[in-house]
């Protein structure tokens, strides 16, 4: 990437990484959650960032690779959603109503074995599964300013960068910032943390796009601001 | 692609979108919201009188309950009210043809931005067909909403201007649709004063030497504004955004300039949120329907695959056009207050369709071997298709019915056994009972004109709408409940469970008469008969 070339140097790139990992309140409400879980997505960040970088490094991604599988193994273990197999008491109640709907319209499409458990059943865990998979891709969880949400991960400054970075980084995107993706979705749909810590698993590309974001902005400014002949 | 291939898919994509839109229309939604009730009378009340409800001739904006309707959809209402007689389906025919035509012109957008590129046949074919099936073109299609209209005539404002890139003589009439839709919906107002000067701002080198086509274009825009700039100062032009808008929290907790930018910020990213595009499913009014959100969930893929191809290039007209179209049409819904308000978006949501389609498209090329390419298309199609019948056609006709007034439509055959009978309805939760009656039950224009009339607090185009309107339609008297009335004679009087809950039935020794069932199965509403003998000494204790 051509905009990275003035960033080679180390300093530049430990000012950036520390810039887009702890400027924000997020990761010191995980620190105090889990310090390991905090390090790792420190490191999962630093990786990824490294591999915006180096476009090839079979390194880069092992490491990658193995701080994904040891977050997951954690969060997998002591935060796995237990609700996502079974029904709760409304859930309950609106499958009893749900059941004489498609009774009556669907008939026999309904009143068979295939049928009861898809509508009844698999619906449902599809539902739950899809429900925590796309609670990772609400960008005003991450963003909201409202007074009376308890949550706003990052300043609403950081919106127009993460943006920025996101389409910047969609434009010259690794396979692995990809497989990243999916595998933090992935993870997202099985697990259920509190309001503070939900979505954990895409700190490392959301920090990596406000990263990307921010060094963009800079250029743009550098380039069409500040070159400018008075 | 060979010709006959072509008009064969595109005839086909279209009978699929006809059933999709039309297909039960009159009876899902089941019942008659109070805005399309509003717009039915209103047209069925011109085509009689050549007045609106409250006797005003050919109104610029139609007053309704608390805010103001724009005029367009009412107005071409008339004709099917005309053919059709009063009916959910006369109200909601506008809206289902706009999707329906909505299609052919983004066929045809497609094709004529692509200008000679090879696959734009199939881009637009995918186009068309993704516009077809999409969730939140099909709901809002269903709806008596002037939103569908306003799309389609904004869309075909576009497909005017961009075909005006190669011959200059439509830019007038592209200037001429763009402003007409701007009395079909309020996003269009805003949406259209962006989008033409921008647009001739981005292709200005092609524009500059056709300077008096674009004066006059201009001119044309101009021309159809007029009507709004009549009423620019009497507060009726500006009393929806004034109701809905986030400028209204300027006081308290916000601070003034960074509250609003936050609010506004916000509200923006609301809309660009996956979540709320793939998943959310929330089936309040105006957003979506029980267990689908405005796109299926499976389309995200195409979805950022799309946005890739964008940026990658982003020099071609055609991408420059549906980007300057991504960041422009969310804007009218990030100035308002509601949380994501598809109603508010579906500008940018036909946008997001058109990105879609063509990360459909790139993922179609990917795949080589031609039978998986149909087997995939297809699975993926009638998964589509069998997700929206059970969303729509059935959990969103149950689970709905309550908000679109079917319980009161019901009830006009209960009470066919009590025309000796007073009956008074309680209209204090929903202001469209009184015209959602008159409206199906052909009530003479001219009755509802000399009723309404008297009862405007202010002038017709006004900041401030009175929304208490008594209603008197035969012997049903449409108004705010009161237990005054449990001491008139012979009267029965109607409400559901919060107008007229048991314990006050029982104070007021009123008799269950008969109850009305939703489409649930749930009692919505009660009939009671008065006995104002044991009745009335329990009146002075009130």
């Amino acid at each position: 990437m051509i905009f990275f070339s003035k960033y080679k140097h180390l300093a530049s790139i430990i000012f950036i990484i520390l810039f887009a990992t702890l400027s924000n309140f997020w990761i010191f409400q995980i620190f105090e959650y889990n310090f390991l879980v905090g390090e790792l997505l420190i490191i999962e960040t630093s990786l990824l960032f490294l591999l915006t970088l180096f476009k090839k490094n079979k390194a880069i991604e092992i490491l990658l690779f193995l701080s994904l599988i040891s977050l997951s193994y954690i969060l997998l273990v002591n935060h796995y959603d237990k609700g996502i197999f079974s029904a709760s008491t409304i859930e309950s109640i609106q499958i009893q109503e749900r059941q004489q709907y498609y009774a009556h319209e669907l008939n026999k499409i309904y009143k068979n074995r295939i049928g009861i458990f898809y509508f009844d059943n698999l619906r449902l865990v599809f539902g739950k599964i899809s429900n925590n998979f796309f609670s990772a891709l609400d960008l005003n969880f991450y963003f909201s300013q409202a007074p009376l949400i308890d949550y706003g991960k990052y300043s609403l400054f950081f919106a127009p960068l993460l943006i920025i970075g996101l389409l910047s980084l969609l434009t010259t995107l690794h396979k692995f910032h990809i497989i990243y993706f999916f595998a933090a979705l992935s993870i997202n749909a099985f697990i259920k943390l509190d309001s503070k810590l939900d979505s954990l698993v895409m700190f490392p590309l959301i920090s990596l796009c406000i990263a990307i974001g921010f060094i963009k902005s800079l250029k743009i400014i550098k380039e069409n601001i500040l070159s400018r002949k008075i | 692609m060979n010709k006959l291939l072509q008009v064969s898919s595109v005839i086909l994509i279209l009978i699929i979108a006809f059933c999709l839109r039309f297909y039960n229309l009159n009876s899902i939604p089941a019942g008659l919201h109070a805005d399309g009730a509003s717009q039915g009378y209103n047209a069925f009340s011109l085509l009689n009188t050549s007045l609106d409800r409250y006797g005003q001739s050919l109104p610029i904006l139609f007053r309704a309950f608390g805010y103001y309707q724009p005029p367009l959809y009412t107005y071409l209402t008339i004709i099917p009210v005309a053919f059709f007689g009063n009916s959910p389906y006369s109200a909601r025919f506008i809206s289902a043809l706009s999707g329906l035509i909505l299609i052919i012109v983004t066929y045809l957008l497609v094709l004529i931005l692509l200008n000679k590129k090879r696959g734009r046949f199939l881009l637009a074919g995918i186009s068309a067909l993704t516009v077809a099936i999409a969730p939140w073109a099909i709901f809002f299609s269903r709806l008596t909403v002037e939103a569908n209209l306003g799309l389609l005539l904004l869309v075909s404002s576009l497909l005017l201007f961009v075909y005006s890139l190669q011959k200059i003589r439509f830019l007038p009439i592209a200037g001429f649709v763009l402003g007409i839709s701007t009395h079909a919906y309020y996003s269009e107002r805003l949406i259209s004063v962006i989008f033409l000067p921008l647009f001739i701002l981005i292709f200005k080198s092609y524009f500059l030497k056709f300077k008096k086509w674009v004066v006059f274009a201009l001119l044309l825009f101009f021309i159809t504004q007029i009507p709004h700039l009549v009423i620019l100062k009497s507060g009726a032009f500006a009393q929806r955004f004034n109701q809905v808008s986030s400028f209204n929290h300027t006081s308290g907790i916000y601070p003034q300039i960074t509250g609003i930018s936050k609010i506004i910020l916000n509200n923006y990213l609301i809309y660009y949120s996956p979540k709320n595009l793939f998943f959310d499913s929330d089936s309040s009014l105006g957003r979506t329907m029980p267990g689908l959100s405005v796109f299926y969930n499976w389309l995200l893929i195409p979805f950022l695959t799309g946005i890739w191809w964008l940026l990658k290039n982003k020099s071609h007209q055609f991408a420059k056009v549906i980007l300057l179209l991504i960041v422009l049409t969310p804007l009218p819904a990030a100035f308002t207050d509601d949380f994501f308000y598809p109603l508010r978006t579906l500008d940018f949501l036909w946008t997001l369709s058109i990105v879609i389609a063509v990360g459909l498209l790139q993922l179609y090329n990917l795949i080589k071997f031609n039978p998986l390419k149909i087997f995939l298309s297809g699975s993926f199609l009638l998964y589509s298709l069998f997700s929206l019948y059970i969303s729509y056609f059935i959990l969103f006709k149950y689970e709905k019915a309550e908000s679109y007034g079917y319980a009161y439509i019901k009830l006009m055959d209960k009470l066919s056994k009590y025309s000796d009978k007073q009956i008074v309805i309680d209209s204090a939760r929903d202001s469209g009972i009184g015209v959602r009656l008159a409206y199906l039950n052909n009530y003479p224009p001219r009755e509802i004109q000399n009723e309404l009339s008297p009862q405007i607090k202010t002038p017709y185009y006004s900041g401030v709408i009175n929304t208490d309107e008594v209603y008197s339609i035969n012997n049903l008297t449409i108004k705010p409940l009161s237990f005054a009335d449990a001491c008139q004679e012979n009267m029965i009087m109607v409400g559901d469970i919060l107008s007229i809950s048991p314990k006050q039935a029982e104070e007021h020794k009123l008799k269950l008469e008969f109850e009305v069932y939703d489409l649930s199965g749930k009692i919505a509403l009660f009939g009671y008969s008065t006995h104002p003998k044991s009745t009335c000494p329990i009146k002075s204790k009130l």
